[in-house]
């Protein structure tokens, strides 16, 4: 037995399974609704018992009462005395008074004594005989009280049932109290009683006589009645019994219709099940059939596990044409010629190389025979190359391995004959068979030498020349590394010189500060020694000195000044190259402005009008650049002294790329061909008289803006007024430019 | 009451003799005693060496100084009276015709009072002598104890 034969189609397994899915629904289904029908009957049944128990006890109870009342009057004992009998027919007719029942009183011989339904002293008649079971007899027979069957009574004219005490006096029935109960009271208790339609209720004597009956019109017990359908419950005080019956008709129509109803669901619902199931079946076995066999106009599955099926089924078909076509491109675009070869020498498949090599003067190859008379025209060379083949081919099948490559001549389809390796592998009956074509590599070959040979004969030449040009490189290098050496010496001999250099020009410098302080400090106390006692002779003395000696006096104390001044110009110089050079950022425009300021305070007489540009700012040491600032203006305001309209200008301008900040006035100027002794200490261009000054105030400018690495120039002409301008090192300068 | 005095210590002989005249121009009729150089200064204030016997009070109310003097600077003989508790407190009025900074610096550090430039203009220079004299005779109040 194989796996086929044991496979169902789908839509029968379908059915099945809807079979196996509805029967036991189905046998459930029926089990429950006989259930059902069962526990209904089964309910109506003690319902029909818990009604007829219900009326059975309240008719208990109804004799019981009565039993007790004639009990309280069988034990007074006016009972006893036949004449207070008249006060016992009071209390018996209080008792009709509570129960509408007349009492009797009645002797051990059946005797009436009285009846309230008579007046006491009427001439009453015995107790009637009963036909069926009768109370009275009953009660003097057993002592008890008793309850008899239907009787028709003689006085009431009515049928009657009686209910009968002893009144017992030393254990023997002296007197028999009874009392009668019209069966129209127990008729009214019967009917009553509410009862479900076609129902039958009734109270039955020890005889089985109907006492009082609650049925529907034209019932007939014996008629309509099952035994099932009959509930007969017997009353304990007494012999009769309560009986509910229930005709045939009325106690099966509810089984029926609900057991119709049932079997009507059932069927309905089988139904819907197997209507349901078939088109589940129906719906599910197509979509299963387009998944197995795919129809071009099929609507696409809305299940989703088979939607994700189809989807999956879909991607692994593109997947597979994918491949197949990558497989049929590699196939054909192989840069070997291939070809496929069934298990009969059959040519199944061949690709575009096979076809160059094997297509002769066809567009389509030959196959089988022809190719190999067409590919070998010697016969035979073609007998032994295709026993060679089919040995080798042979042999690959029953190793499991390759087919062993075959060198042979073979004419081509472009009439070449070639050298071709022909190999193979077998693919399951088939062979796969590749051609290699020597001839092309062996002119790969033989192109590769020639060309290997060419590279080795210009890498030699490279060689040469790389190892020429290394020689010259090394040469070189060395010339280089001399200089270098050289280079090396000359810097470090250089540095220590400017070392040298610069210690002893520390050491002169700074001997010349002390030297310079030294100087002006010793000078000045002679000075004004001279100026003192010139003045102290003048003031002490003045009156007896003559004209002329006090003019020899004046003379002495002028040079001391002068003297005095000198010391003083030289102590500036000497302090404007001392000390540490700070960096400060230098409002010029504020200090100039505030330096005219002063000069304008101090000779109040003159009119000088200036000009200072705003937002002239330089960094540098702020005391030593306001001394600059100060000498410019000051010999500014100096050699405009007599210009008709003096004007100072201070302002900035580009020259060579470089801010320069400029003082400029309209004064004496001078002649350019002396400006180089401008700057040099105690050096003027003008006579004492003419402009006062010791030459010393351009020299410190000068020299403080060369301790700032900057520079002075002058421009001037005779009486057309100078112009000095000085720059500080580039980035250091915030002068605004115009 | 005491006798305030001036102890000028000067070792040049010509602004001794100015400075005097014009103390004396300014009506100063106190007491002027005149050293000539440091040393002599430290035995006049101490009463040590050629001073260890001399009349006139302890210390004079206020001492003017000069920096440049023969054997001790000025200088020195300030900072030797500040570390002794004797004279750590007395008005010392530095009177040079020194300008130089460092100098200034170094007179204040030690604990001068006053520092007082010679000017070089004779009259400037009579006229600031006097002043001087006046002040810190007249107007100024000497630390208590001295």
């Amino acid at each position: 037995m194989n796996a086929a034969a044991r496979t169902v189609a789908l839509s029968s397994y379908l059915a099945r399974l809807i079979g196996f899915g509805v029967a036991p629904l189905l046998v459930l289904a029926v089990w429950l609704s006989v259930n059902a029908v069962q526990s209904l009957q089964a309910s109506r049944d003690r319902e029909a018992a818990d009604l007829a128990h219900n009326v059975a006890d309240a008719l208990d109870q109804t004799l019981r009462a009565r039993i007790n009342a004639l009990n309280m009057l069988a034990v007074s004992p006016l009972i006893d005395d036949p004449r207070r009998w008249p006060e016992l027919y009071r209390e018996a007719q209080g008792f009709r008074e509570s129960f509408g029942s007349h009492v009797l009183l009645v002797d051990p011989g059946m005797q009436m004594l009285f009846n309230t339904r008579l007046p006491y002293g009427s001439v009453l008649p015995r107790l009637p005989k009963s036909r069926g079971r009768s109370a009275a007899p009953l009660a003097l027979e057993t002592g008890k009280p008793a309850v008899g069957d239907i009787v028709f009574g003689p006085v009431a004219g009515v049928p009657l049932v009686a209910v009968v005490v002893p009144a017992l006096r030393g254990g023997k029935v002296s007197y028999l109290l009874l009392t009668i109960v019209e069966t129209a009271l127990l008729q009214g208790r019967i009917d009553a009683v509410a009862l479900p339609e076609g129902w039958a209720l009734s109270l039955l004597d020890g005889a089985g006589d109907v006492i009082a009956r609650h049925a529907p019109g034209g019932f007939d017990s014996q008629r309509d009645v099952d035994a099932s359908g009959r509930h007969v419950v017997p009353l304990q005080q007494s012999a009769w019994s309560v009986v509910l019956e229930i005709p045939r008709a009325s106690y099966r129509a509810p089984l029926l219709t609900t057991g119709m109803l049932l079997l009507a669901a059932i069927a309905f619902a089988t139904l819907f099940g197997v209507l349901g199931g078939s088109f589940a079946r129906r719906r599910l076995g197509r979509q299963v059939a387009a998944l197995v066999e795919p129809a071009a106009n099929a609507a696409p599955p809305d299940i989703a596990e088979i939607a994700a099926a189809q989807r999956r089924l879909d991607a692994a078909a593109a997947g597979q044409r994918d491949s197949e076509a990558r497989f049929q491109r590699l196939f054909q675009e192989a840069p070997l010629p291939l070809c496929v070869v069934d298990a009969h020498g059959v040519l199944t498949d061949r690709n575009r190389r096979f076809m160059r090599l094997f297509a002769y003067g066809d567009a389509v190859s030959p196959a089988g025979d022809e190719l190999w008379s067409l590919a070998f025209p010697d016969p035979a060379y073609r007998d032994s190359m295709r026993e060679s083949w089919s040995a080798a081919v042979a042999e690959a099948r029953r190793t499991g391995g390759d087919i062993a490559p075959m060198e042979c001549e073979a004419s081509c389809a472009d009439g070449v004959a070639r050298s071709l390796v022909v190999s193979g592998i077998t693919l399951g009956d088939g062979i796969l068979v590749t051609f290699f074509d020597l001839s092309e590599r062996r002119r790969a070959e033989l192109a590769l030498r020639d060309a290997q040979a060419a590279a080795l004969r210009e890498q030699k030449l490279a060689r040469l020349a790389a190892l020429n040009q290394m020689e010259d490189a090394n040469v070189a290098r060395r010339d280089a590394e001399a200089a270098a050496a050289e280079v090396r010496q000359l810097n470090a001999e250089l540095e220590q010189r400017v070392a040298e250099r610069t210690a002893e020009l520390t050491a002169a410098n700074h001997e010349l500060d002390s030297f310079a302080y030294a100087v002006s400090h010793d000078l000045r106390a002679p000075v004004r020694a001279m100026i003192g006692f010139s003045q102290a002779l003048k003031e002490d003395f003045g009156g007896e000195l003559r004209a002329d000696a006090l003019v020899y006096l004046d003379q002495i104390e002028i040079a001391s000044r002068k003297m005095g001044g000198l010391i003083d110009g030289l102590l500036t110089l000497s302090r404007s190259t001392r000390g540490e050079l700070r960096h400060d950022k230098v409002d010029l425009s504020a200090l100039a402005l505030r330096r005219l300021a002063e000069l304008a305070k101090s000779e109040p007489q003159r009119a000088v009008a200036w000009q200072v540009d705003p937002g002239l700012a330089v960094r540098g040491d702020a005391s030593m650049l306001e001394a600059v600032m100060t000498n410019l203006l000051d010999n500014a305001w100096k050699y405009s002294d007599k210009a008709p309209a003096a004007r100072i200008r201070v302002y900035a301008e580009n020259r060579d790329g470089r801010p320069w900040i400029c003082v400029a006035d309209n004064g004496a100027g001078f002649d350019m061909a002396h400006a180089e002794r401008l700057f040099k200490p105690f050096q003027r261009l003008h006579r004492q008289d003419e402009f006062p000054g010791i030459g010393i105030g351009l020299a410190t400018a000068q020299r403080i803006l060369h301790r700032h690495g900057g520079e002075i120039v002058a421009t001037a002409a005779p009486c057309q007024g100078a112009t000095f301008c000085f720059s500080l090192p580039q980035g250091e300068c915030k002068g605004d430019s115009q | 009451m005491s006798v305030k005095t001036i102890l000028l210590v000067e070792d040049n002989s010509q602004d001794e003799l100015l400075t005097l005249r014009a103390l004396r121009k300014a009506n100063v009729a106190n007491r002027i005693d005149v050293v000539r150089d440091g040393q002599q200064a430290l035995d006049y204030l101490f009463r040590t060496g050629e001073f260890s016997v001399r009349d006139g009070p302890d210390l004079p109310t206020v001492m003017v100084l000069d920096i440049g003097l023969p054997r001790l600077s000025g200088l020195e003989v300030l900072s030797r009276l500040r570390d002794d508790p004797r004279t750590a407190m007395l008005p010392v009025v530095i009177l040079t015709s020194s300008d130089d900074e460092r100098d200034r610096l170094k007179s204040y550090q030690f604990g001068a009072n006053s520092y007082v430039r010679k000017p070089v203009d004779f009259a400037e220079f009579a006229a600031t002598v006097a002043q001087l004299g006046l002040y810190w005779l007249a107007t100024n109040e000497p630390p208590p104890g001295l």
